[in-house]
């Protein structure tokens, strides 16, 4: 057996399993970004049935609701501002809003409502989401800090303690003990 | 969508007075919760064992010497089976040493509580784990980096 590293998109990874998804089926379809698809009018409900069942062998779910749709969004594009390797400059607010088309305070408050955190800090937890698979991949604090727009790098540690209770480096000794435990077993 | 889907707690605690904090705790927090309760790690075992994957407890509140008497112990146990490497467990202990720690988040902890003695200090800490192992949950966030200590 040899160890290879896989790096992967995400987002075409989603697209492309949709897509062959709805194609096996002969449902037509346009693929949107951040997670809209339009579907034809008028699919059977049998085989949307099929569809929703085929797609979540990959956890990929068809939401039904407005507002679950509008969390669902929110995520989405927050998760892809995130992902890149530099944070846009204009205010948060200013940028969700304009990518949503939405007021901030209404796209905020439905957020709360629903998901029991905040949108502040639902990106905060975000960011460290991306800190913890970048520390992994052995990028030094000062890189991950420069890459998630952190002002520096005790800055970055300290959202990092906050959020996980632990410090970078406990938090990457405890993976990479586990890692050694599963390869030795 | 999110707030529809009901959050199942399961806690395993072998401390009678332990288990009435928890559920007293969970209880003013005033969320809309199912909690199922346990007093011998066997029990536990046996009824995550006949769950069905889509079933199992969004979080498991594991008292750190827990005993059960078919396994070694009930962390290792569980993480053994790859059915349950999505379940978040929650190890809560009386012990504050770093040693402890370490080497339960190593043995697959994704979370540690250090038992306080204060009951709104309890019910706080709760509130945290609570929610941000929901958003884990609900934003299908990696469960194997999951790593919680307060």
């Amino acid at each position: 057996m040899k160890k290879t590293y896989i790096r992967y998109d995400i987002n075409r990874a989603c697209q492309t399993i949709l897509q062959e998804q709805l194609e096996e089926l002969g449902i037509g379809y346009e693929v949107e970004d951040l997670g809209e698809i339009i579907i034809q009018k008028n699919v059977p409900a049998p085989l949307f049935l099929t569809l929703r069942n085929n797609l979540q062998r990959y956890g990929i779910d068809l939401l039904n609701d407005q507002k679950g749709q509008l969390i669902q969004r929110i995520k989405n594009t927050i998760i892809e501002m995130v992902g890149r390797d530099k944070l846009p400059m204009s205010k948060i607010s200013c940028y969700l809003a304009e990518r949503l088309q939405m007021n901030y305070n209404y796209i905020s408050a439905v957020f709360s409502e629903y998901t029991h955190t905040s949108i502040e800090n639902y990106i905060i937890l975000q960011k460290i989401e991306r800190a913890k698979k970048l520390l992994l991949q052995e990028l030094s604090l000062t890189e991950i800090s420069y890459l998630l727009s952190y002002s520096s790098v005790a800055h970055l540690s300290g959202q990092f303690k906050k959020v996980t209770g632990l410090s970078p480096s406990a938090f990457k000794k405890i993976i990479s003990e586990r890692k050694k435990i599963a390869y030795t077993n | 969508m999110e707030k529809e889907e009901k959050m199942h707690i399961a806690l395993a605690d072998d401390d009678l007075e332990d288990r009435e904090l928890f559920r007293d705790a969970i209880e003013e927090l005033g969320l809309d919760v199912e909690l199922t309760l346990f007093s011998k790690g066997d029990e536990l075992l046996d009824y995550l064992h006949d769950s069905h994957e889509r079933k199992l407890p969004h979080i498991l509140f594991l008292d750190l010497n827990m005993l059960c008497t078919k396994y070694d112990d009930c962390l290792s146990e569980i993480r053994r089976h790859s059915k349950f490497k999505d379940l978040s467990i929650a190890i809560y202990s009386t012990s504050g040493a770093e040693k402890d720690i370490h080497k339960t988040f190593v043995g697959g902890a994704n979370i540690y509580i250090k038992k306080p003695n204060d009951f709104e200090v309890l019910k706080q800490s709760l509130h945290e784990v609570l929610k941000i192992n929901w958003q884990f949950h609900t934003s299908g966030l990696d469960k194997g980096t999951f790593l919680f200590r307060i």
